[in-house]
Order: structure tokens, then sequence, then C-alpha cells
């Protein structure tokens, strides 16, 4: 291209300086097409690796390992989803692809059975995943809601399958609702049913029609060994069929109700077999317990007993004989106080007198007791194997004594405890390591002021020292950090 | 001590306390008896067994889980897919690894490895829709006409939780 800044020409016309400029615009013009033309071509290779992309995808996704997956491993999964409470989870997997689909065809992923009467055709889905599970055992979920809507049709069709009934959870707001539902459980027998739940939210009070009808509906369960109830009346030992083995009441309701040892009493002399007791005032605030009688039970299948409440629900303690007790948790649902508990300590005491003595498992959440207290408690559990305190004054003696009244001791929870020194722990870890005594096999020790690290070092010396990190601790989202040896 | 040999023809030496949380291993030591002879693993490349022989170390001597645990059993509702920190710091792998540990316990018959893939998928998956399931492992929507109209009937029932 000439140089046109210093090219000479003097007698050059403006028609053909015109005309040079035309020139030049032409050759811009054909640059620009060629331009164009080869952005043309980049942009069809770009679609052409995009779609060669996308068929590199689409061939990736047919080999995809999560596909491949056998198929017993993938109905495990989906099988985990629904007994996580997904119970939507058996549609949403078999619509993914045709293997998934396929893995989602074996029976056990249908186990769950979920019924919501609010939901669309509850009947035809109910049907649908019965026939889907085809033999297996089935846990069965009814939520009342606030509406029966078809839900005499669904028990009909529900319990036509009794005889594959593994658990049944209800969940009502009204007691009627709820006793509806049971009634047509009735009359049958129900050969591999384990479980009962029940939840009511709405409260009564004593003596209004507050049957929870449980016991007429399935007393014909061999297999039936755990009862769960959640409302805001103990039930009576008469609504609750007779051969279980675990009860659990957890009475959350919010209106004042007066409860007594007596009721209770009655309650647990009407199961015969019962290991498994425990029973919970923790949301309860207004209830108050009473103890209106001296009689003393004997529960001689009692295993392990549970009360979550303030000091007055311990009193139960007084008056029964628990012979074959392994495990006993007091927990309170009481603001922490500062010095030990007189009116617990005093119910321990007499407990134990009563010849309570065949502990093996004491906890005893953020409720404290004397030393004394303490004392007749060990001295009366020589079986004593695991003790857990939770916010306890426990002193340097009275660990140290455990060496002696408790010898076969192994596993020792310590948590919020401000007493005790972390030399006596050391010195009480150094005491079971001679010849024939029972080395401690765990010890946790959490937020414990008197622990140094010198004594966690100490410990680990004599220990084997683990970093534990337990999802299901119950003080799991309260500590800042947890160290257990 | 126990050699292994993997897909690749790489070795490992493992305790035999730590290989033998495999029963598929424990079978084969048991069956050929005290000998020098390494196992080979034709199924588990080298970078998986590293991964398999990490958990095994971390999880010796605890106990072996019953071939028959039944979890639904378990009255207080534990839910099924929790993982232990450690676990689910050593499950923290890209999704072909993931799958590849699956497939490797599953082989080398490891039910607690086995278990920790399981949940971990199932909690990859839960409360997703079918696409964002496919979305997520690269999954080709492969239905023939007659299987989508049947899953159209069926999202009715789709709408609980």
């Amino acid at each position: 291209m000439e140089d046109i800044r210093n090219a000479q020409h003097p007698a050059e016309t403006e028609e053909d300086i015109r005309r040079s400029i035309a020139r030049h615009e032409h050759s811009v013009a054909d640059l620009q097409t060629e331009i164009e033309n080869l952005m043309h071509g980049i942009r069809t290779l770009r679609f052409q690796i995009i779609k060669h992309e996308e068929a590199i995808r689409i061939h990736k996704g047919k080999i995809t390992l999560a596909r491949r997956l056998p198929l017993e491993i993938l109905a495990t999964i989906f099988e985990k989803c629904t007994l996580d409470g997904w119970t939507r989870a058996p549609l949403a997997v078999s619509h993914v692809c045709s293997e998934w689909r396929r893995a989602a065809q074996t029976p056990a992923v249908w186990s769950q059975v979920y019924v919501s009467v609010d939901s669309p055709d509850p009947y035809g889905r109910t049907q649908f995943w019965l026939a889907k599970s085809q033999s297996v055992a089935i846990d069965i979920t009814i939520d009342l809601q606030n509406s029966a809507g078809p839900i005499y049709e669904i028990m009909d069709l529900l319990v036509l399958h009794r005889s594959r009934w593994r658990s049944l959870t209800l969940a009502s707001f009204q007691l009627t609702a709820a006793n509806d539902v049971l009634q047509r459980c009735a009359d049958g027998v129900y050969p591999i049913l384990r479980t009962l739940r029940v939840s009511v939210d709405e409260e009564v009070v004593p003596g209004d029609s507050e049957t929870l009808s449980l016991r007429d509906s399935f007393d014909n369960c061999p297999q039936l060994r755990s009862c769960i109830i959640n409302r805001n009346l103990p039930p009576s030992g008469r609504d609750i069929p007779s051969n279980i083995t675990n009860l659990s009441v957890n009475l959350d309701g919010l209106s004042t109700i007066l409860l007594s040892v007596e009721t209770l009493m009655d309650l647990l002399l009407d199961l015969p077999l019962l290991e498994n007791f425990s029973i919970s005032l923790a949301q309860a605030q207004e209830t108050t317990f009473t103890r209106d009688t001296e009689r003393l039970a004997t529960l001689p299948t009692l295993k392990e007993l549970t009360l979550v409440g303030q000091a007055d629900l311990f009193a139960v303690l007084r008056n029964v004989h628990t012979p074959a007790i392994l495990r006993l948790h007091l927990i309170s649902s009481a603001e922490p106080i500062p010095v030990s508990d007189q009116w617990t300590g005093l119910t321990l005491s007499q407990w134990v007198d009563l010849g309570n003595t065949s502990l093996e498992l004491l906890e005893l959440r953020d409720v404290d007791v004397a030393e004394d207290v303490f004392i007749a408690c060990f001295t009366a559990s020589r079986d004593l194997k695991t003790l857990e305190l939770h916010d306890s004054e426990i002193s340097d003696a009275v660990i140290e004594s455990l060496h002696v009244l408790c010898p076969t001791l192994a596993v020792l929870d310590l948590r919020w405890c401000g007493q005790v020194t972390g030399r006596a722990l050391v010195r009480f870890v150094q005491s079971r390591m001679v010849m024939g005594s029972t080395p401690i096999e765990i010890i946790t020790i959490i937020n414990c002021s008197f622990v140094e690290e010198q004594d966690i070092l100490d410990l680990a010396c004599n220990t084997v020292c683990r970093l534990v990190i337990d999802l299901n601790d119950h003080c799991r989202e309260q500590i800042p950090h947890l160290d257990a040896l | 001590m126990v050699t292994l040999v993997t897909s690749d023809n790489e070795k490992f030496t493992a305790d035999k306390e730590v290989a033998e949380r495999s029963v598929l291993i424990k079978n084969m030591l048991e069956d050929v008896g005290e000998s020098d002879q390494p196992i080979p693993l034709p199924n588990v490349s080298s970078s998986v067994l590293k991964k398999v022989l990490e958990y095994c170390e971390h999880h010796r001597g605890e106990p072996l889980p019953a071939a028959d645990a039944d979890t639904t059993q378990d009255d207080t509702r534990k839910r099924t897919t929790d993982i232990s920190e450690w676990d689910q710091k050593f499950i923290t792998v890209d999704q072909e690894m993931l799958f590849e540990i699956i497939l490797a316990a599953n082989y080398l018959d490891i039910k607690s490895l086995l278990d920790v893939g399981c949940k971990t998928v199932a909690n990859m998956i839960k409360g997703k829709t079918p696409e964002e399931i496919r979305k997520l492992f690269n999954i080709v929507n492969d239905f023939t006409p007659e299987e989508e109209a049947q899953i159209k009937k069926e999202n009715e029932w789709a709408e609980d939780r």
C-alpha cells in the first residue's frame, strides 16, 4: 500500500483523491467481508465443538458410574433415603432414568408407607405403595393433620396387609380421630408388629374420656415390644398392650396438669414384662407431680428407667423396688442451681435403701447430690460400670473412692463438673492400672474447670487417647471442644 | 503383613488386622493359610485401594458389623444417614472416586465402608427432583414414551414430603 502521508502528488486533483478514497473504502469492505467469513467459520467450528461436547456428555451419562452401580447397591441407597424420612424417595428416584427405575422396583424401597390425608388422592397413593412393596415388612405413618379425609377407606386397605406391619406411627391433632383410626385396627393379628408410636396434639384434662385405646386394637401382636406416646396425659396401663417391654411417654402439654405417683404406679404395674421405661415432662413446665402414696411396687423385669423432669418426678423412685435394674437416668429439666439437690439426694438414698443395688449405669444430668448420697449410691452399686455426671459438684475424694467402691467401673463421663481436679482423675486412672483391677476404658471430660492440659497429657500416657466427635452426643451443640480419652 | 496387588499391578502391604476388615481378603487368607503369596485384587485400582486401606487403618480394632444387622428395627429411629465426622471427611472425594469406593467396598465386602458410601450418595440425592439428580450425576433421561406416560401418572403422588 502506498504511503499516502509522504507521497508527493502536486498535480493531484480532487477527483483523483476521491477515487483513491473510494478504492480504499472498497478494500476495507472486502477485508470486513473476509473477517465476517472467518468469524462465521469460527462460529461454525465452535458450534461443532459444543455439539461434540454435548454428545460426549450424553455418552458419558450413559456409562456414568451413578447408573452402573449394581442394582442392589442403588436399592440400598434408595432405601436409606426413605428410612430417613424422605418418603417420596421411591417416586423421585424411579423418575431419573431407566436403570434407577429398575433398581427402585425392589420392594424394600417402598417399605415406608406414608399416608397424609390432606394430600391429593391418598387412597390411590397408599394402594400404589402397598402394591410396590409386595410382601416386605412395612412401616406405616399416618398423618391425620386436622381432617380425617378418606381415612376409613385407607385403614380398611391397610389392615388387609396387617401381616406385614412392622411399625405404626400415628400423628393426629384430635384424640377422637386417633381413636377412630386405632379402632379400625382391632380384631386382627399383627404377627410382626414391633413398634407403635402415637402423638396427639389436642390437650385433654384428666377424666375427660382421655383414653387412648391401644390395647383393644393391638392385643394380638406377639412381637410388639415398644410403645411411644406423645400427648399431655399419661396413658393408663389398661390402654397399653400388655406384652410390651419398652414404653416411652412424653408429656409435652402446656396446660396445667396434676400428675401423681399413684397414676404412674398403676401404669407400671399393668405392664408385667416392662424392661425399659422412660417418662419425660421436659416441656410440661406447668405439670406438677404429687407423691400421694406410700405404696411400694416391685417391678421385677425393669432394666432401664429414665426420668426427665423436675425433682418432684424423681420421687417415684421411693416407691419402686427394681431388683433387675441396670440403668438409671435422672435428667432435670429445671434451671441448674449451684447447690446439691437435697430432695433428689434423699430420693436416691431411699431408693438405694430399698435394695436397688444392681445398677451398671448411672446418669445424673443437671442433677447434683451431696457427697454422702454419692457414697451411699456407689457403696450399694458394686457392679457399676458407667458413671455419667453432667453439672455436678462431685469432689476429688468421691472420685477416688470409686476405685474401692465400684471395682468394675470402666466408663467415666464428666461434664461441667466444677470441683473435680485433673490430678484426682489421673490418680484414679492410675490406681486402676495395677494387675487385677478393671482398667478405665473411656474417660470423657468436657468443660471441667480444674482439669488442666497437663492432666489430659498424663491421662493420655496411661490410656489410649482418641479425639472423638460424636454426632449424637447430647452436649454436641453446646460444647466448644470435646476431649475424650 | 499382607501383600495386595491392584488391577494396575501396584503392590500394597498392610497389617493383617487392617486387611482383614475386608471379608473377601479374610476368607482368602483363611483359604490359603500361612503364606507370603500376594493377594490379587483385579477389580480395585491403586488409587482406590489406597483410600480403602486408609479407611480400614482408621477403623482398625473396631467391632465388625453383623452381616444381617437390621437397622429398621431400631425403635429410637436414629437417622439412617448420619455419618461420623471422620468418615465424612474421608468420603469427601470427587464423584468418580466416591462410586469407585462404593464398588470396591462391595467387592471387598467391607460392610461399614459400603454403608458410608451409600449414606453419602443418599444424602446427596435426598430432597432433590429427578431433574436435579440427573444434573448432579450427569445421568441421561432415557425413558421410553410409555415409561414417560406412566411417570406422569405417578407424579400425582409426588407432592407429599
